[in-house]
């Protein structure tokens, strides 16, 4: 018993000391990264590009499900991006409500004939349809069978060279297309890049664009603009920098179509067909030894509303950690294994063991020590030092992401939002990680059970924009 | 003792322990070294962007003047206090970005005094600042620095090399066309179509270098799959020649397909048999831009086989087929097709739809 219970406290220091030595490693090179990034973004002239007429075409596949109180405002937003040379389709996955109606209504719709160009499986396509005041606005109308069968209904019709996977309630900034398409004109291997996801809660939004950048009030949304600043500058940006891009975020990433329908599209018997995609396509390009490139872009900017009540993000966190779980499980393959470089070495597992199984270690870590604690087995100094070194461990990466934005984007102008950041900086280890722990094993044990239920985000709409 | 044992053991021992304290300070004190960066980091910007806006304010008139050639520049020259001169460079950087002709002309003018500054960063060690003189030299410093952009073009990191060559590729510096060319291999990593356009940028004068390149089978294919879509973005008529020779005898798929496209934009009858032949291949690219190119130049008398084209398995060779069809005697060989089903009703549909748009 007492040795169970050694190893269990064994296994959750590791844990902890492994998870933020990765941490510290990847802030540290986006550290290092970012400001010579940010250098280097001065030079690019997105105009140049544009009057060069040297971008290649891309199509904005836009998934929709029940979307009708926003649908017309995301694609008016959609309308005035800036890239010379883009289609948008719409693909409504068979929603109950008047997403059609509203969107046939706005754009002035008329049936329209459209052959696919790839054989992917997906569900029935109903009906086309096609703007007559824009004629690069295309609506698919198919049968329901979720986000990534709506993506490969989408990637089915798709004709051009490169395709943006996103979210109907995504707000894309109007430069995003011509920023996260320099990745593949610098490399012409590139197959996938994703650009930052920003959190829209506070911001104002007119016309589909966010004009001033602020703080949400609700605490819950707060804390997540800071998980977000660390997952994209810090995390994300660390891994693409070691070429261990294993998520591109499904709101918003811009793929090569060849590659994506080669591999057959999106995987449809999972919640976390993103990063199943971003898996699968490392996987098998490795296999077949061509050189590749998937990379994190971040500059490119899309900003979506994130979860403000406990029930719908717990939902989102929990899904979220269910598509993780699936995707490690299905490619499990990889692990350890030196062709896959230092994917298979060091990305996989560090997703597989520390993330993947985090929430169990984590939980079962809070227990375990309460339980050394009474039976005598550590000390109550050693047990206070460590749970201190757990929270100033988190608030020096949070700390870190906020410095990164800032020698970066600086996003957040008002010093006031600066200080609110620091402070949920120190707020975020008292109860927000555990819930959050909570959540996430929700979703690992949901991945075990089976389940693939997507559940429903209440939307509150963005501060600003008008009702559709 | 086993080793989970052990660790725990070693743990427990560890009650006022130096090193755990001194991990907890070093965390601590990293945490607010960091809170600290990002206040600093915030006040400094805050102050720094105040300080250059109230700069570029009083600057502004008197810069539209001058650049407008209604005042002397010495007024502005004056006016820029010591350490201003390079937000000077960046600012008249960012108007030459979008004028050309005297006004053009005027900027460089302006900052002329200043350009040693871009000089001496152009060699820094950092290659995101020497890309940035090297544009901004590119913009406003070619009348005395050419050379330094030039060799910029060989420059190690890619980056700055990209960034020359895009400051070289203006019709004004289209002297240094053959250079440009000749360095093409360098950037074979980039986008072919990128590259294609850039060069294209520079004009007419680029393209005999080109057809060079094209010709040369010694070059690398990709480096004259590049040459060809630039030519074809030139509409270079010379370039057709070459054109249906690679095409009748390179085993490239992208330089074949290249070829075929140059083809369509600037061939003639006489090329027709070398792109019936690649109607037939075995690769669906070539297929589609073979019958693309047939779509532009083929015999009207022969037109209508382009029909069972319609029906070939890849749907991008249907389309072109759909397309070319479109065009030809207002589609009436295409509306009968479109009037049945399946598969290739629906992309005869398509092409005449998108014929009406």
């Amino acid at each position: 018993m007492m040795f169970l219970l050694d190893a269990v406290n064994a296994i959750v220091l590791g844990y902890f000391v492994l998870i933020g030595l990765v941490y510290l490693i990847t802030t540290g090179i986006a550290l290092a990264t970012l400001r010579r990034y940010a250098r280097r973004l001065r030079t690019v002239d997105a105009e140049d590009l544009i009057s060069l007429g040297a971008v290649p075409p891309i199509t904005l596949l836009v998934p929709a499900h029940n979307e009708e109180a926003t649908i017309v405002q995301a694609v008016r937003a959609l309308l005035t991006l800036r890239y010379p040379d883009y289609e948008i389709l719409v693909i409504n996955d068979g929603s109950t409500d008047a997403t059609t109606d509203r969107l046939q209504h706005a754009f002035d719709l008329e049936p329209a004939v459209r052959a696919p160009t790839a054989r992917l499986p997906h569900a029935e396509i109903l009906r086309i349809w096609r703007s007559r005041q824009h004629p690069g606005l295309w609506v698919l109308d198919k049968v329901n069978g979720r986000k990534a069968d709506a993506m490969n209904a989408g990637l089915a019709f798709c004709r051009t060279p490169l395709f943006c996977a996103m979210d109907a309630d995504t707000l894309l900034e109007r430069d995003a297309l011509s920023r996260i398409v320099r990745p593949f004109l610098e490399r012409a291997d590139t197959v996938g890049a994703g650009g930052i996801v920003r959190i829209a809660n506070g911001c104002t939004v007119r016309d589909g664009q966010v004009t001033e950048v602020k703080l949400p009030k609700n605490l819950l949304a707060r804390f997540q603009v800071l998980e977000y600043f660390r997952a994209f500058l810090a995390g994300r940006l660390g891994w693409s920098v070691l070429n261990g891009t294993l998520i591109i975020s499904g709101a918003f990433g811009l793929f090569r179509r060849r590659a994506v329908v080669d591999i057959g599209g999106f995987a449809t018997d999972t919640v976390g067909e993103d990063m199943e995609l971003v898996v699968r396509l490392h996987r098998r390009l490795r296999d077949l030894g061509q050189g590749y490139r998937i990379v994190f872009v971040p500059d490119p900017v899309a900003w979506t509303e994130a979860p403000h009540t406990m029930r719908s993000l717990g939902t989102q966190r929990e899904r979220w950690h269910r598509g993780l779980t699936q995707v490690m499980i299905r490619h499990r393959g990889m692990l350890f294994r030196p062709r896959y470089g230092i994917l298979g070495m060091v990305a996989y597992p560090y997703f597989f063991f520390l993330e993947m199984l985090g929430p169990i270690i984590e939980l079962i870590g809070y227990g375990s020590f309460a339980i050394a604690l009474v039976l005598g087995r550590v000390s109550v100094p050693f047990m206070l030092a460590f749970f201190f070194f757990a929270f100033v461990l988190g608030a020096a990466l949070s700390m870190a992401a906020i410095a990164l934005e800032e020698m970066s984007f600086r996003r957040y102008t008002r010093f006031s939002d600066l200080g609110a950041l620091m402070l949920m900086a120190a707020l975020e280890p008292f109860g927000y990680r555990q819930i959050n722990a909570y959540w996430r094993f929700r979703g690992l044990v949901g991945a075990g059970l089976g389940r693939m239920a997507w559940g429903t985000m209440p939307r509150a709409g963005f501060a600003g924009e008008p009702a559709a | 003792m086993s080793a989970p044992g052990s660790i725990a053991a070693w743990l427990s021992r560890l009650d006022a322990p130096a090193a755990l304290l001194a991990g907890l300070a070093f965390l601590l004190a990293l945490t607010l070294a960091l809170a600290a960066l990002a206040g600093i980091l915030r006040a400094r910007n805050a102050l720094v962007a105040r300080r250059w806006t109230a700069v570029e304010r009083r600057w502004h008139d008197l810069l539209l003047h001058v650049i407008a050639g209604e005042r002397p520049e010495a007024e502005l020259h004056a006016m820029v206090r010591p350490g201003e001169a390079r937000y000077l460079l960046e600012v008249v950087s960012r108007f030459a970005r979008r004028l050309r002709g005297p006004e053009r002309t005027r900027c460089a003018a302006v900052v002329m005094p200043y350009l040693p500054l871009l000089v001496a960063q152009a060699s820094h060690r950092d290659p995101g600042l020497r890309a940035r003189a090297v544009h901004a030299l590119g913009l406003i410093g070619m009348e005395r620095h050419a050379d330094l952009v030039l060799d910029a073009l060989d420059d190690p990191s890619d980056f700055v090399g990209m960034t020359a060559m895009r400051a070289l590729a203006r019709p004004a510096h289209a002297a240094h066309a053959p250079r440009l060319v000749a360095r093409l291999d360098r950037f074979e990593a980039w986008d072919g179509g990128f590259l294609a356009s850039v060069l294209a940028a520079i004009g007419p004068t680029v393209s005999p270098p080109l057809c060079g390149v094209l010709a040369d089978d010694r070059r690398g294919t990709r480096v004259r799959w590049v040459a060809a879509e630039a030519l074809c973005k030139l509409h270079h008529l010379p370039a057709g020649e070459i054109a249906a020779s690679v095409a009748e005898t390179s085993s490239n798929r992208d330089l074949v397909a290249a070829c075929l496209r140059l083809l369509e934009a600037t061939g003639h009858s006489g090329h027709l048999p070398v792109i019936r032949a690649l109607v037939a291949s075995a690769d669906e690219v070539i297929r589609q831009q073979a019958v693309r190119a047939l779509g532009t130049l083929e015999d009207p008398a022969r037109m209508p086989g382009l029909v069972a084209h319609l029906a070939d398995p890849s749907p991008w060779v249907g389309m072109e087929a759909g397309r070319a069809l479109a065009r030809f005697e207002g589609g009436r060989l295409l509306s009968p097709v479109a009037a049945g089903r399946g598969a290739t009703a629906t992309i005869a549909a398509q092409a005449l739809m998108e014929a009406r748009a």
